[in-house]
């Protein structure tokens, strides 16, 4: 059910003699009835989203100045973690701080002038600093200052204009931009909606600009996407389709998406990892560093350069590989950056299931974990959750026994013989299994601790495979799997959880992975053109 | 209640009008005792400060539980770092966490609030309620610019788990405190937040009124959630104020150098633990701030201890326990050792007629019993310091009889001695009401 040609619609309403504007407000039949949806919370900037806002608001310099508070996940998710938590006295306190940073290198940099065009007649021209607030609050804020936002921060400005120990024009643009930055309405996202007769509330032109934007591109909404907003473009379906199409070119897509990927898929962590040095001496933050790029360079060209499934992911043979971690791939170093890389077949390399950032961060420091490896499966792939351990059982796997060593698989199968213990562990280590030729870095071994490697595997009450190939293979053919990623990005574009009654609409959106070959990019227009993103339920009457 | 500190208040919320600049002599409160030293002048008691200390993935029981209960327990292998400061610390075994397990969760919830956590899906969960740092500093904080102060050592802390497993100190179930990890950042919070003379101050507070305004504003149109959320902002907003309002009565220490940085995919946690109990120190004395915590590994314990030679994580270790038994215990040895040195640094600290460490209450956690087992009996627990009288001297241990005994009790214990008007703690199967009154004095 595509949208109708906006020049179609314009020629019924011509027809008809009604405004152009009122018909654009297109009843959209949706593909389910329509369910109340959950009401908005206020959503904090991530912190690469803050920073991203100021670099575009006030320059690179000014960027650079900015320090924000670290982001906090919830339920597993950053971005649920900034519409749930309310901030600390430090992250208050630091956001003071990073303001104040940044108005000090924007004023250097003379960044202000982008917000005013008067001369200023003097320190407190009062016109000309409501000029700049006026201005500076439309894109900080993502909307129109209503007059008394207005009148509050030009107070503010003219304070520190007429202050004898500051006391010039720019003292007053770099106060009212202290504190608009320290401001709820440019640290947060606030969504309130149009007044509404239905289950839901419509979101206005400026709430859809910055929801996209943010969403797509970590940024706040550009000049014109702000000015689109204001001529209603962004009330229909269409608009919000070709506002998207727009965003998703912007270079700044490939980094929102790289940053989402690195959270839910954990490779951003594996900086922080420590390995064990006897065996891994050549492990340092170089080659981690190393690894993290090339799990995104894959990300990159699967759903960018190729726009084609993103399951290719999962499956890949080859691999992105520079100097430093070609030793990890048994493969020649390029000499110059990354280049595509054929891995040797016989590895059965598999994408982001065997890349060696994956890889290291689901094992030990000096060995490899199946349980991890099989969590990881389980929860961020299929979306399947694991239940903990039962209290006071003893966990420790068995020691070797001293007839000589045992192979990882052999002791956890052993831990698996306590009824306590195999009802999880089963559901992770089986899948782990299938991973057992890649060692605590991701580098092939043909044994473990000399002996034979069995790596067959299974998802209990799924089905069974051989190694990574048939690992990768079997998830490809998992309808869950398109179904746990689509939950996944609906989770980022609204900072939140489905509820209960929104389960249809993530299953409705999961099938548009079916029709449109598993491309990301399309995924996105469909979710950002979604009842479930244009609307906000109502808050229940107290 | 007796009119607490008010001069304090007095001395530290200067310049919020434009003030005048005055420096006092360290260490701060000399300048306000009475003649005799044991109190304020005016008679407000000197103040008490709070600390909760944290190392993740529990002891080694056999060699952490003394074999003697009463004042005169004899120091096991693993509490021996002890020693210097033993006649200020009460060991308390025997106690149940009775919060419902998911693995570590409980541990921590059980541990620093005695509120079931709320799960948030799989493993899951933020705290049911405050720490106990912040339940005592919504009795201690008031006057001082700091509410209190977090502080983390080792950075391999759980990050996927919620903030029950990330973060030690929560203000609210949906406010977690966390905790800065680099001591510049730290230094540069307590001694460089407001300096004296300069002209911006004021518009620093006033540009805070208009964003205080702005969030009333917005609260009038957002839902009850979010109304919470603007609340909590706007308290924190106005604690800014008075922290920038705030200089000059303390000669800050010099800036430290150490910043936290892994060192060839290693932890300086040595160096980082001296830098911050540094600190720490200077603001109880100077008087910044009367509550911390304090995480020297997170829950779970994903820490290795690289500077004793170690190569593996903690956890994994305590789950081969047999393979690594020394191991893992050498680093409950290393914990303990630098919980002692904060204490030892506390006593160093005169007073008036007394010691910061006779005015402290401490309480040592971990999250589980021990990590082989993550169990949740017999949690191990030291709580340290005079307390101001409140906590018997010499200390002593008491072992709980059973095994049913609520761990919450023990919180309790330590935030009576804080103040007697705490008389709870706690909520449902973690409630407490019932303190160890072995161990107050």
């Amino acid at each position: 059910m595509r949208p109708r040609h906006p020049l179609f619609l314009v020629l019924v309403a011509l027809a008809a003699g009604c405004s152009v504007a009122d018909t654009l407000e297109e009843p959209e039949p949706s593909p389910t009835p329509e369910v109340a949806l959950a009401p908005p919370t206020m959503r904090r900037l991530l912190a690469r989203q803050y920073v991203g806002s100021v670099a575009d608001l006030l320059g690179p310099e000014a960027a650079a100045a900015a320090n924000p508070p670290e982001d906090i996940a919830a339920q597993g998710f950053e971005a649920i973690g900034a519409s749930t938590l309310s901030l600390s006295s430090s992250a208050v306190q630091q956001y003071e701080t990073s303001a104040r940073a940044i108005a000090d290198a924007a004023r250097s940099a003379g960044a202000f002038d982008a917000y005013y065009d008067c001369t200023p007649s003097q320190p407190d021209d009062e016109a000309c600093l409501t000029e700049f607030v006026d201005a500076f609050g439309l894109r900080a804020w993502r909307r129109p200052l209503e007059s008394e936002e207005l009148d509050r921060w030009t107070t503010v400005a003219m304070a520190a204009a007429q202050d004898p120990e500051l006391g010039t024009f720019e003292d007053g643009l770099e106060w009212a931009a202290v504190g608009m930055l320290q401001s709820p309405n440019f640290l947060f996202q606030v969504v309130i909606g149009k007044p509404s007769e239905t289950l839901n509330r419509r979101l206005d032109g400026y709430e859809m600009a910055t929801r996209l934007s943010f969403f797509l591109n970590d940024t706040t909404p550009s000049a014109e996407l702000l000015d689109a907003a204001e001529e209603g473009d962004l009330d229909s379906a269409t608009g919000v389709r070709e506002a998207a199409e727009a965003l998703l070119e912007s270079p700044k897509a490939k980094l929102a998406l790289r940053a989402l990927y690195a959270e839910r898929f954990l490779v951003r962590n594996v900086g922080g990892l420590q390995k064990d040095g006897e065996l891994f001496p050549f492990w340092n933050e170089a080659v981690a560093a190393s690894l993290q790029e090339e799990a995104l360079l894959l990300l990159d060209e699967v759903v960018w350069t190729q726009d084609s499934d993103w399951k290719g992911i999962l499956d890949a043979e080859h691999a992105w590989v520079d100097a430093n971690i070609a030793p990890i791939y048994g493969v020649e170093s390029p000499t110059v950056g990354f280049v595509r890389t054929d891995l040797p077949l016989e590895q059965g390399r598999a994408g982001m299931l065997t890349q060696g950032a994956t890889m290291s961060l689901l094992a030990h420091p000096g060995t490899t974990s199946p349980t991890r490896r099989g969590k990881f499966v389980q929860e961020r792939l299929l979306c399947n959750p694991i239940s903990p351990p039962p209290p006071d059982v003893d966990t420790s796997l068995p020691p070797d026994p001293p007839t000589g060593p045992t192979t990882m698989r052999e002791k956890l199968l052993q831990h698996q013989e306590d009824p306590n213990c195999a009802t999880c562990h089963v559901q992770m280590d089986n899948v782990g299994f299938a991973l057992e030729h890649f060692d605590a870095v991701g580098q092939w071994r043909a044994t473990d601790q000399g002996l034979a490697i069995d790596d067959s595997g299974e998802i209990p009450g799924l089905g069974t495979f051989d190694g990574s190939r048939g690992l990768a293979a079997f998830l490809k053919e998992q309808p869950k799997v398109d179904r746990c990623m689509a939950l996944n990005l609906f989770r980022q574009a609204l900072g939140r959880a489905p509820t209960v009654e929104e389960a249809p609409i993530v299953d409705a959106l999961a099938l548009a992975f079916e029709t449109n070959d598993g491309r990301i990019k399309s995924f996105l227009v469909d979710l950002v053109t979604s009842d479930a993103f244009r609307n906000v339920g109502k808050e229940e009457a107290p | 209640m007796r009119n607490r500190f008010v001069l304090s208040r007095r001395a530290m919320l200067r310049g919020l009008a434009g003030g005048t600049v005055a420096t006092v002599a360290l260490p701060v409160l000399e300048a306000m005792l009475d003649s005799n030293g044991e109190a304020l002048a005016g008679g407000a008691p000197l103040p008490k400060r709070f600390v909760t200390f944290l190392f993740g993935n529990g002891v080694q029981l056999p060699r952490w539980t003394p074999a003697a209960t009463g004042s005169g327990y004899v120091l096991t292998e693993q509490l021996a770092p002890l020693a210097p400061v033993k006649s200020y610390c009460s060991v308390l075994s025997g106690f149940r966490n009775k919060i419902p397990p998911i693995t570590h969760h409980e541990g921590m919830a059980g541990m620093w609030s005695g509120h079931p956590y709320v799960e948030t899906g799989g493993l899951e969960s933020h705290f049911g309620g405050p720490s106990i740092d912040q339940v005592a500093a919504d009795v201690l904080a008031p006057g001082t610019p700091f509410r209190s102060i977090e502080i983390g050592i080792s950075k391999r802390v759980s990050e996927n788990e919620g903030p029950t497993m990330q973060f030690l100190s929560h203000r609210a179930p949906d406010q977690p405190n966390p905790p800065q990890y680099n001591p510049r950042v730290l230094w540069n919070t307590l001694f460089n937040t407001a300096v004296a003379g300069d002209p911006t101050r004021p518009h620093r507070v006033s540009v805070l009124d208009a964003v205080a305004a702005d969030a009333q504003r917005l609260k009038a149109r957002l839902g009850s959630f979010d109304r919470d959320r603007l609340d909590a902002h706007l308290t924190s907003v106005s604690e800014l104020q008075a922290q920038i309002g705030s200089f000059g009565a303390c000669s800050p220490v010099a800036e430290p150098t150490e910043e936290n940085q892994d060192i060839g995919g290693e932890e300086p946690m040595p160096a980082v633990t001296a830098a911050m109990t540094a600190l720490l120190v200077h603001a109880f004395t100077c008087d910044l701030s009367r509550v911390a915590s304090y995480m020297l590994t997170g829950g779970v314990g994903f820490s290795v201890y690289s500077h004793l030679g170690q190569t593996e994580e903690q956890h994994l270790m305590t789950h081969n326990e047999p393979a690594f038994r020394e191991a893992i215990n050498d680093g409950i040895v290393w914990n303990m050792q630098q919980f002692s040195n904060l204490l030892q640094a506390l006593e160093g600290v005169q007073e008036g007629a007394s010691n910061i460490l006779a005015n402290t209450v401490a309480v040592l956690g971990s999250d589980c019993s021990e990590g082989f087992t993550h169990g949740g009996f017999d949690m191990p627990v030291v709580i340290a310091g005079g307390g101001g009288g409140a906590l018997v001297n010499p200390g002593i241990h008491f072992r709980a009889s059973g095994t049913d005994r609520n761990l919450s009790d023990v919180l309790l214990t330590a935030l009576q001695a804080v103040s007697p008007s705490i008389t709870s703690v706690g909520s449902g199967v973690g409630l407490s009401t019932t303190p160890v009154t072995q161990i107050l004095a």
